[in-house]
């Protein structure tokens, strides 16, 4: 990935602070989601079911913090 | 005789029940060995013996009183260092959350403790229950009981190390893509995953939220099941939580033994779509004759292909984790591990698309699974594809730890038990993975228990905890 790939979709992410002192680790993050979207190639048309279940809890999950 | 730290949960339980033994004697015990090998083997992240102490007094004036609460009552459990016990930290192993103290216990621990269990402390986790394992945390990371330079396996490190090092009988582990079996695999203990739903997440620090399960640790798969019994109850506070279907124990189940159980061995998993280590290959194919001779029917199946669901597994586990950690990778990157602060920020890369792709692949996969279930009752397949590697060798780490076949059922919510099937040249431990239909408990827990009582593997101890 180039570097102003990487600077776009760091700032829209909002990991301007992360891009600053973390560069390498944000590449190595960016490059592995490439790689999986490789090996994993979409291959769904609009007909093609199932969709994701769309369900929802009656009450949200607590968790810390 | 056993001596203490050896002795199971069912066995400590007996003992003090009949009086041969008392919860405070098997404390006392557990915490020496604790202070005598947690600092090689860093195990323990937090300790609160006062009040586990307290705890096994109350336990063994009630058990005396004759108002023993059940099987666990006395027994002392290890907790993840994920999993809220009030009063005490719960770091995630991550200088994030270094001064967050739980104000209540987790729904699991609160189970645990009206069974009368005791909470000697907290046990170390890879940070986040997904980064490491990292020597750039607060605390170093667990060791491997078999052998201290190598890898105990992870998330759920301090749980599969602890029960390994008889540090406590049983412990609690959390499972988004295999992280109570990884390392009961590599420390030669039992990890169950339970059903999706089956075991509330509720004070558990979540990882991806579709995909979390909370379960048990242990040496053998008798005290899994007895903690599961304990741990299956349906809690309305956590949104996944269904009520168990049955009302059977799975622990007074146990010993049916498995003539006439249908057995499907996914082959393919080990041999075509991740080849395995050969001496992992080997007990496999000898835990498929072991079932065969006990009289089950064992025969092949087919899976969806074990890298797509790999792949679905990380897609999902990435964007659901990206959700909870967006605005402390935003703020605090610093705060985090290497490997943490790099493997969360993944999610940040992932479009709606890729997520929703997953989920749909997953749907598929779901369907695929239970018609294979409509033909077996079980499946035998493999957990870890390779012996447990050095510990500061990353890159070997990062080449085996996605070599595993434990997130296919993350993936579907099926439950899923790991157990050691042997010891490799090396000295370090060999597993296989056993797993059922979605509320299928009891079936992979008597296939479980019928090979362990037969291999008898489970009666070995690793050298550094000797």
């Amino acid at each position: 990935m180039d570097d102003k790939t990487l600077e776009v979709l760091a700032k829209q992410a909002g990991l301007d602070l992360y891009l600053k002192e973390f560069p390498e680790d944000l590449r190595a993050a960016a490059e592995q989601v490439e790689a999986q979207r490789k090996a994993l190639p979409s291959h769904f048309t609009a007909s093609d079911e199932p969709w994701p279940g769309m369900a929802f809890g009656k009450r949200s999950c607590r968790s810390t913090p | 005789m056993t001596e203490l730290h050896w002795l199971t949960a069912a066995e400590a339980g007996r003992g003090f029940r009949d009086r041969t033994l008392s919860p405070v004697e098997l404390l006392k015990a557990l915490l020496e060995r604790a202070e005598k090998l947690n600092p090689t083997l860093d195990i323990y992240v937090a300790l609160d013996a006062d009040r586990a102490l307290a705890q096994a007094k109350i336990a063994e004036t009630e058990i005396a009183a004759g108002k023993a609460r059940g099987p666990l009552h006395g027994v002392p459990v290890g907790l993840k260092d994920i999993i809220d016990l009030e009063g005490l930290p719960t770091t995630c192993g991550s200088k994030i959350l270094q001064d967050n103290v739980a104000k209540a216990d987790a729904h699991g621990v609160a189970l645990l403790r009206e069974a009368g269990m005791v909470f000697p402390g907290k046990v170390q986790t890879l940070e986040f229950a997904l980064g490491g394992p990292s020597f750039d945390l607060p605390k170093p990371p667990s060791r491997n009981p078999w052998n201290r330079d190598h890898h105990p396996g992870g998330s759920s490190s301090g749980s599969g190390a602890g029960v390994a090092a008889g540090f406590f009988p049983v412990a609690l582990g959390s499972d988004t893509g295999g992280s109570i079996r990884n390392p009961a695999s590599c420390c030669g203990a039992v990890g169950l995953k339970p059903t999706y739903g089956l075991v509330s997440r509720r004070g558990v620090f979540p990882l991806a939220f579709s995909l979390d399960h909370l379960g048990p640790l242990s040496r053998t798969v008798e005290d899994s099941a007895l903690v599961l019994d304990a741990l299956a109850q349906q809690d309305p506070l956590d949104p996944a939580s269904r009520p168990r279907p049955d009302a059977a124990s799975y622990a007074r189940d146990l010993w049916r033994g498995v003539k006439g159980m249908k057995i499907g061995f996914v082959r393919h998993f080990h041999e075509r779509d991740m080849p395995a280590d050969p001496e992992m290959a080997a007990s496999l194919e000898e835990a498929a004759r072991f079932f065969a001779a006990e009289g089950a029917t064992v025969r092949d199946v087919t899976l969806p292909d074990l890298n797509e669901f790999s792949a679905v597994n990380r897609n999902i586990l990435q964007a659901e984790a990206w959700t909870i950690h967006q605005n402390w990778m935003r703020t605090r990157p610093g705060d985090y591990g290497q490997i943490g602060r790099r493997r969360l920020a993944s999610g940040a890369f992932l479009t709606a698309s890729d997520y929703l792709d997953a989920q749909r692949r997953r749907l598929k996969m779901i369907e695929a699974n239970a018609a294979v279930f409509r033909e077996v009752d079980v499946l035998l397949c493999a957990s870890s594809m390779d012996p447990p590697c050095r510990i500061d060798d990353l890159g070997a780490i990062a080449k085996t730890y996605p070599r595993q076949a434990r997130t296919p059922f993350n993936v579907t919510g099926e439950p899923a038990i790991t157990l050691m099937s042997g010891l490799s040249k090396g000295g370090l431990p060999l597993s296989i993975q056993i797993a059922g239909p979605h509320w299928g408990e009891a079936k992979i827990l008597q296939a479980a228990a019928a090979y362990e009582r037969a291999t008898q593997w489970h009666k070995m101890r690793p050298k550094e905890a000797a």
